[in-house]
């Protein structure tokens, strides 16, 4: 009968000629449990980490604000041009009033953008002055 | 340590440690038991493993703890006269949880079929691609996305 001392203090090589001395029937599919067993240790890892990772949300809010936004265009009675015409006459119509009103956003963007110019070469006209004196 | 060199090094002494677990433990259930345990920490550690120098001599000293632990536990597993207050909740009941979640996944891995089994545990496993896989196993690329689907949803209803 051996005790838990003599067994600790056999060194890893007398433990392995006792034990294999008169070795008995190593179970059938030992082998393929244990890998059975890591692959579930490894799903288990998998999934843990999936878990743990944070949810990216910032593309759903982009999405369900350009859906809510489209839903809201399309919904909304009067809003937006109408995009099919039985007429080609009326077609070329809209057609021109949409580019005329992209036309007068676009002036009104150019002289903005002209007035900042101005508005930016005074500090730098009085800069200039001051270099000269 | 990859996974590939872990299985080549390491599960062929499977048996030899299951032998030694035997002589200690003298109960082939516990033995192997105890060999899972072996792995399981040897698996979850492999980072480490490239410099052991001898693996055998690592994992019989490691298992002969293992198995030393669990005889001294086993020793101590009397009923008490009184209660012992309930453990802090923490790490221990973590650690049951996790045992616990572990032999369901594995009860249901052992429960799938044969091909499923097979294709969860290259992928999982043996991290190997879908290509691979199917080289392996002759499945085209849609069965074996399938097979791996049905597989992951059967696991994932069991935890």
């Amino acid at each position: 009968m051996k005790t838990l001392e003599e067994i600790e203090q056999l060194s890893a090589e007398e433990l392995e000629q006792k034990a294999t001395e008169s070795p008995a029937a190593v179970p059938e599919g030992l082998r393929s449990r244990l890998r059975m067993t890591l692959a579930a240790q490894e799903f288990l890892a998998g999934e843990e980490a999936e878990k743990a990772r944070p949810v990216r949300w910032f593309p759903y809010a982009t999405l369900a604000t350009a859906v809510a936004a489209a839903t809201l265009l399309v919904a909304l009675p009067g809003r937006g041009p109408k995009d099919t015409f039985d007429d080609p006459l009326l077609a070329y119509a809209e057609v021109e009033k949409a580019f005329q009103t992209i036309s007068d956003k676009m002036s009104v963007g150019v002289d903005l953008v002209r007035e900042a110019g101005a508005t930016a070469e005074i500090p730098q006209n009085t800069l200039h002055k001051i270099q000269i004196k | 340590m990859t996974s590939e060199r872990f299985q080549a090094v390491y599960l062929p002494l499977s048996e030899t440690l299951w032998q030694v677990a035997f002589y200690i433990l003298e109960d082939s259930a516990e033995a192997e038991d105890a060999v899972q345990e072996l792995f399981l920490k040897l698996w979850n550690g492999r980072d480490a493993l490239d410099s052991i120098r001898s693996p055998k001599g690592y994992c019989i000293t490691l298992l002969r703890n293992l198995c030393l632990d669990r005889i001294r536990r086993a020793s101590r597993t009397v009923i008490p006269e009184v209660l012992p207050d309930p453990p802090v909740e923490g790490r221990q009941d973590d650690a049951v949880d996790q045992r616990e979640r572990l032999a369901k996944v594995l009860d249901a891995i052992k429960s799938l079929p044969d091909r499923q089994r097979q294709v969860l545990t290259l992928r999982t496993l043996d991290g190997l691609s879908y290509e691979e896989i199917a080289d392996r196993t002759g499945l085209n690329y849609l069965t074996l996305r399938v097979l791996l689907s049905q597989a992951r949803t059967q696991l994932k209803k069991m935890i």
